[in-house]
């Protein structure tokens, strides 16, 4: 279980960011005063445009930030206290799949069991499980820099379910993949439900949202605006659809409303 | 603990099983210096022997029998000597500008006379050009026979005798065989390689370490794969230690390799003469300098680390520690000055991270090296690496520097 509670993310600009970006503001509100809660063994997804604060939320839930305000905690462990017990129970994957070039996906897969320090025989025995699960034992013992993108992509799920977590974080789960490449990363999401994962992905995708989620938070300039099953959001908006529902939430919640012209 | 050597395999087997870092880190410096002190001493030795076997033009107002006399000898090769007629001096100087003539040797009219009659004292005027080297050597070559063998010369015809000259002797013992020379065999350092070595190695070591490190920490950062090992429940400060650790291995064995190519090299290059024909140092000189080496790798090591952590890109973090590179190449040209006054410096300036082993390298290569301050550098430098290792646990630990990429 996931549970946000009330929590502000206030990035601090570098000198070099205020120049990058040419302004005269020195901090960021990433996330305002978010909560929610993630069941055991749920999907749950949090949907937002571009710079909505998904990663951010998804980065500090998985430790690799601390929340300016608020805390979280996962499986009752705090994140900011117990980040190592927290990241022994968690998995944090993205679309942008980042493996050093010039290593074969076998050393990984050993190298991240040792840093997790794993038995040698059930790493022995996971990485046979899982190469088999993505069908990337015939790459296993060639470099990185040499596979494609999506081969990359199964290899990093696999590295990345090593540990057998309990619950997974996925960070914008299909972008920039084909959609078989795409279709075959939700089956293995489904997968993972059935096994009774706790499961948390970020989109704007919203089919993927449609196919794949129990519950949905929308977020519209680092708040939340909403939150239920499809069913409720399509009620409470009176749309048709997931997506007719998201531009009215958008449409009455966020400051750049005027320049979008909606 | 895990973690620590974990990470630290890690980056030895990207190092050694990729042969493009292979090759690039260890094999083509050392193949490049090699080249390069091999070419300096064969042009060298080109030169040298070019300059011997060369036989100055020399032109010479006023000459005698009696001065051709005295000039005579295998000393020099006086095949193109030529007289001339005072006249003619100011056209052989302006040869001589031209660099056309190698020397002008200008005898008063009196010369022979004067000396006979202890009526004043005759002055000899050599011209030459500087700027030609051959002419500049002649000069040199003259000069010499004037004031020792031609001088010799007519003292002996004025007292009577070449034998008459012969009043004492130095270090000419009966027997030959007896050796003047006091040095301790084991110290016998020299002075071309106490100042050259340490700067080299103080320099090259941190090149060494700043290609790598920039690239084992900002690479990572750049490459996007520093999440992955920050999400691992390993501590922050195993794996800044096992990539600090790996780091140091590299820099010590790429250091090694680059110093023992050039204590091998320059004396070739150099000529033995100059460098007074390689060296020997004892085994605990040479673990003395091995220690030095390791804990400035150490140290070098921490700086480039510290300083990477806070780049996006490997270029960035080149950038940064640039600056640094600058400071070692200063502390270096400082020790060469110093490399001159024979030890004795004041044991606090030992403490000084690089310049203090530049110093220590310097007082072991010409047998001068005091235990006080081969210790002292070490500590030091250990003790501030250790500090700046904590400094960089620290900054592992802040998302501000790790997650900004
Ligand atoms: N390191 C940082 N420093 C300063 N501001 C940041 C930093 N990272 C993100 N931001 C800003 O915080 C806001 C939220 O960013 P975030 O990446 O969480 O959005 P997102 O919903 O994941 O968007 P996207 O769909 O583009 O991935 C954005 O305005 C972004 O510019
Ligand atoms: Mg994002």
């Amino acid at each position: 279980m996931i549970q946000v509670n009330n929590i502000t993310k206030i990035y601090k600009y570098s000198l070099k960011m205020k120049r990058e970006l040419n302004t005269k503001e020195t901090h960021r509100k990433a996330v305002e005063k978010l909560s929610f809660t993630v069941k055991d063994g749920e999907i749950f997804g949090l949907l937002g445009t571009n710079g909505a604060g998904k990663t951010t939320t998804l980065r500090c839930i998985a430790t690799l930030l601390k929340p300016t305000e608020g805390d979280i905690t996962v499986n009752g462990l705090d994140t900011v206290k117990d980040a190592a017990k927290v990241r022994e129970r968690l998995s944090l994957l993205t679309n942008d799949v980042r493996l050093d070039p010039q290593f074969t996906p076998d050393y990984l897969f050993d190298f991240f069991g040792h840093m997790r320090e794993i038995p040698d025989d059930i790493i022995a025995a996971r990485k046979e499980e899982l190469f088999r699960y993505f069908d990337v034992n015939r790459y296993a013992d060639k470099k990185i820099e040499e596979l494609s993108t999506g081969t990359r992509q199964k290899i990093s799920l696999a590295i990345s379910m090593i540990h057998d977590p309990d619950i997974v974080i996925f960070d914008e789960p299909t972008t920039g993949l084909d959609i078989i490449t795409a279709s075959s990363v939700l089956d293995y999401l489904l997968d993972l439900k059935k096994k009774g994962k706790t499961i948390l992905i970020s989109t704007h995708i919203m089919s993927e949202a449609e196919k794949l989620c129990d519950r949905i938070a929308v977020l519209v300039d680092g708040r939340k605006v909403a939150q239920g099953t499809l069913p409720e959001l399509l009620e409470e908006t009176e749309a048709d659809n997931l997506e007719g529902a998201f531009f009215k939430y958008f449409r009455d919640n966020s400051k750049e409303v005027e320049r979008w012209r909606l | 603990m895990e973690a620590v050597i974990t990470v630290f395999k890690k980056e030895l087997h990207r190092i050694f099983k990729d042969k493009k870092m292979l090759f690039s880190t260890f094999v083509l410096p050392v193949f490049i210096m090699i080249i390069i002190y091999g070419l300096v001493g064969n042009m060298t030795e080109k030169l040298q022997k070019e300059m011997s076997q060369y036989s100055p033009s020399v032109y010479i107002v006023n000459s005698t029998d009696k001065i051709q006399k005295a000039m005579a000898g295998p000393v020099l090769d006086l095949s193109r000597v030529s007289e001339i007629d005072g006249m003619a001096a100011e056209d052989t100087k302006e040869l001589i500008k031209a660099q056309a003539a190698d020397l002008l040797i200008v005898f008063p009219a009196s010369f022979d006379a004067d000396i006979e009659n202890d009526s004043g004292m005759p002055n000899v005027e050599i011209y030459y050009n500087p700027d030609n080297m051959n002419s500049a050597n002649a000069y040199t070559m003259y000069l010499e026979m004037m004031q020792d063998q031609v001088y010799k010369s007519y003292l002996a015809d004025k007292v009577g005798g070449a034998d008459k000259l012969d009043i004492f002797t130095v270090n000419m013992k009966a027997d030959g065989e007896a050796s003047y020379e006091l040095s301790d065999e084991d110290n016998s350092g020299s002075q071309m390689l106490a100042t050259l070595v340490p700067y080299m190695v103080v320099i090259l070591l941190f090149s060494g370490a700043m290609s790598m490190g920039t690239d084992i920490i900002a690479g990572e950062k750049e490459r996007g794969t520093m999440a992955s090992l920050l999400l691992t429940p390993a501590k922050r400060s195993s794996i800044a230690m096992g990539k600090l650790l790996a780091l140091t291995v590299i820099t010590v064995i790429s250091a090694t390799l680059y110093s023992v190519t050039m204590v091998i090299m320059v004396p070739k290059a150099m000529g033995e003469a100059l460098t007074g024909g390689g060296f020997n140092i004892t085994v605990g000189q040479g673990a003395m300098v091995f220690a030095i080496i390791i804990a400035l790798a150490f140290f070098y090591v921490n700086v480039v680390t510290l300083v990477s952590v806070f780049a996006k890109s490997v270029k960035e973090a080149q950038s940064y520690t640039t600056p640094f590179m600058i400071l070692v190449v200063i502390a270096g040209v400082l020790t060469m000055f110093n490399s001159f006054s024979s030890g004795g410096q004041n044991i606090f300036l030992y403490a000084i991270p690089v310049y203090g082993s530049a110093l220590c390298l310097s007082d072991i290569f010409s047998g001068t090296a005091a235990v006080g301050g081969f210790a002292v550098n070490v500590i030091c430098t250990l003790l501030i690496s250790v500090l700046l290792t904590m400094v960089i646990s620290r900054v592992f630990d802040n998302e501000h520097v790790m997650m900004n990429s």
